[in-house]
């Protein structure tokens, strides 16, 4: 399952940059942005993954971009989906990513940047634009942070 | 029996749970309870030892980009995760241990992976097997992921768990980060915080300095007559020294006295006095983070090289340079790099994506390049950060920092909250 299959990538695109421009990185502006666009579609779907489609392609440039790509996991969730203020980067268009992330690899964005300036600055242009791509074409998902719990007593 | 079985997942069937519980020599073979459930045959069978960081999201990955082809089968003593990130909050005192702690399930269930409880005693390299305490485990492929073990040569009587609950060492989290908060909150005002910190290479480089802004911050709040003294093995501080220099000059002006080069050669249990080559200092809270080395399993299967403590592993796929079809990755791997969640989990994922092209037939990723980004608080809401994207030299045959990363100008809020951002999808990721 992809964006692609439910909605044209001109339409996705068009509207994930409205959207994103009005809305901006907020968890707020994320979540409505997923209302809007995807109504109740993607709530109540299973946890999907496109483990068959990553890895019908053996050649080293998807490995490669998907091993990036999950590196980015810690910040930006599982597939670039998200579960705090960090903003949602599966489904973002392609275009939009790569000109954030130059902006930040050329420090046009070191004002208003934290940590990203240092991230993009490591990667290649072709690795920028791959996880460009691999970003857009994954699937939007809104979970919640996963749940702590009490620490039992015979923990170590 | 009901109790126990779920420690098992639910690829345990009861007959093969009875069976293994019933004969501590008797040999599981996941593939074959796969093949009873009807499903695809896997490639393989992969057995991971640990369940942290590292451990789980290799665990995670190689179903994942394996499509569900390759069994895992993980081994991790704990019922529960805990996480060493944030919690010197907890001695702070802005968080809870129970904010930091989670369950396997949600992991286990959505990627279908065979959960053990136990305890790994043996691992036979040759037989490719690995003994536990209530059965063994055959692999095609094993990956060790066992986190730091402490060593305690050089001050033997503090070996014992009575000792650590006088002298907590508090550096993997859970009971022990409970117990120096107690202590720390039992305190009378007025009192000697001692922290000693091993020389390098330790679990989490920014870590001790971390905990002195912690600790200082709670004491500004609540004791204000208490100090801090904090003596380092090592020459200066470790891990973003300025930043820290300037919080602690600045924000905990003479509370902290630091003093560098300071080995701890003897200690006292009754009165809490340590000995270094200087001098003799007699805390009211001691806390001694032991010098460290590559975790237990990994001695287990001579993965240590002979004058080094760590494991030696070839960064494409992580393979360890001493044993074949043996995986090492997170803290117990030798390497320039800093021993982080968030490099474990990138370690863990170059190698799942490794296995996973291996077990094909296929040619593992030639060139990986991956990010670490290391958060520390310097209060209850004020963070700083370190960030690197690490490629692999074909020359050096390592990991090397690209140009570029590097360090907060300074502590902000901002950063404090992508600091628990970080935290909440690091944890979402490895164990959803």
């Amino acid at each position: 399952m992809s964006l692609k299959k439910y909605f044209p990538v001109p339409y996705s695109s068009v509207l994930c940059s409205l959207v994103l421009r009005y809305f901006g990185f907020t968890l707020a502006g994320l979540i409505g942005f997923s209302f809007i666009t995807f109504g109740l579609l993607f709530i109540s779907a299973p946890y999907v993954v496109d483990a068959a489609e990553i890895n019908a392609s053996s050649n080293q440039e998807k490995i490669h971009t998907r091993t990036l790509a999950a590196s980015c996991a810690a910040c930006h969730g599982t597939l670039g989906n998200s579960r705090s203020i960090t903003p949602v980067l599966a489904g973002l268009d392609a275009t939009y990513f790569s000109t954030q992330m130059l902006a930040f690899k050329n420090g046009e964005r070191s004002s208003t940047s934290t940590v990203m300036h240092h991230h993009a600055a490591g990667l290649n242009i072709d690795e920028i634009d791959q996880l460009a791509h691999y970003f857009s074409q994954q699937k939007r998902t809104v979970k919640a942070p996963l749940k702590s719990q009490t620490l039992k007593a015979n923990h170590e | 029996m009901n109790k126990h079985t779920h420690l098992y997942g639910k690829n345990f069937n009861r007959r093969t749970f009875i069976k293994t519980m019933g004969l501590s020599t008797a040999s599981l073979f996941i593939s074959d309870n796969a093949l009873a459930r009807g499903k695809k045959p896997p490639l393989g069978h992969v057995v991971i030892i640990g369940g942290g960081y590292a451990g789980t999201t290799a665990a995670k990955y190689i179903r994942m980009w394996s499509a569900n082809n390759i069994a895992v089968t993980v081994i991790e003593q704990s019922s529960q995760f805990i996480s060493c990130p944030l919690s010197n909050l907890v001695l702070g005192g802005s968080k809870s241990i129970n904010d930091l702690t989670f369950g396997y399930d949600a992991v286990q269930k959505n990627y279908d992976i065979n959960w053990v409880q136990d305890t790994v005693i043996e691992i036979n390299a040759d037989a490719k097997k690995v003994m536990m305490k209530r059965g063994d485990i055959s692999y095609d492929r094993l990956i060790v992921a066992p986190g730091v073990d402490f060593i305690y040569d050089a001050l033997p009587n503090l070996q014992s768990a009575e000792a650590q609950k006088q002298v907590p060492h508090a550096w993997k989290a859970g009971w022990q980060t409970v117990n120096l908060r107690r202590q720390l909150e039992t305190m009378t005002d007025g009192g000697l915080f001692v922290l000693s910190v091993p020389k390098v290479p330790y679990r989490c480089p920014p870590g001790p300095y971390e905990r002195v802004c912690q600790v200082a911050s709670y004491f500004k709040a609540h004791k204000p007559k208490s100090k801090i003294i904090v003596l380092d093995a090592n020459p200066g501080i470790v891990s973003k020294k300025g930043l820290f220099t300037k919080v602690w000059n600045n924000t905990y002006k003479g509370i902290i006295d630091y003093k560098p080069n300071n080995v701890i050669t003897n200690i006292d249990l009754a009165s809490k006095t340590v000995t270094t080559d200087f001098e003799k200092v007699k805390a009211d809270v001691l806390n001694i983070i032991p010098p460290q080395r590559a975790g237990k399993p990994a001695q287990m299967a001579d993965l240590l090289e002979p004058d080094y403590p760590w494991c030696e592993v070839d960064f494409l796929s992580y393979e360890s340079k001493r044993v074949p079809s043996v995986h090492v990755i997170g803290d117990s791997v030798a390497a320039g790099l800093p021993k982080s969640a968030h490099m474990a989990t990138s370690q863990a994922r170059v190698c799942a994506s490794a296995i996973v092209e291996l077990m094909y037939g296929r040619i593992p990723d030639q060139n990986p390049v991956f990010a670490n980004t290391c958060y520390s608080f310097v209060d209850n809401k004020r963070a700083i950060h370190v960030a690197n994207v690490y490629r692999y030299d074909e020359g050096k045959k390592i990991m090397v920092a690209e140009k570029g990363g590097g360090l907060s100008l300074k502590p902000s809020e901002q950063e404090g909250r992508y600091a628990e951002a970080w935290a909440t999808n690091i944890w979402s990721d490895v164990l959803t």
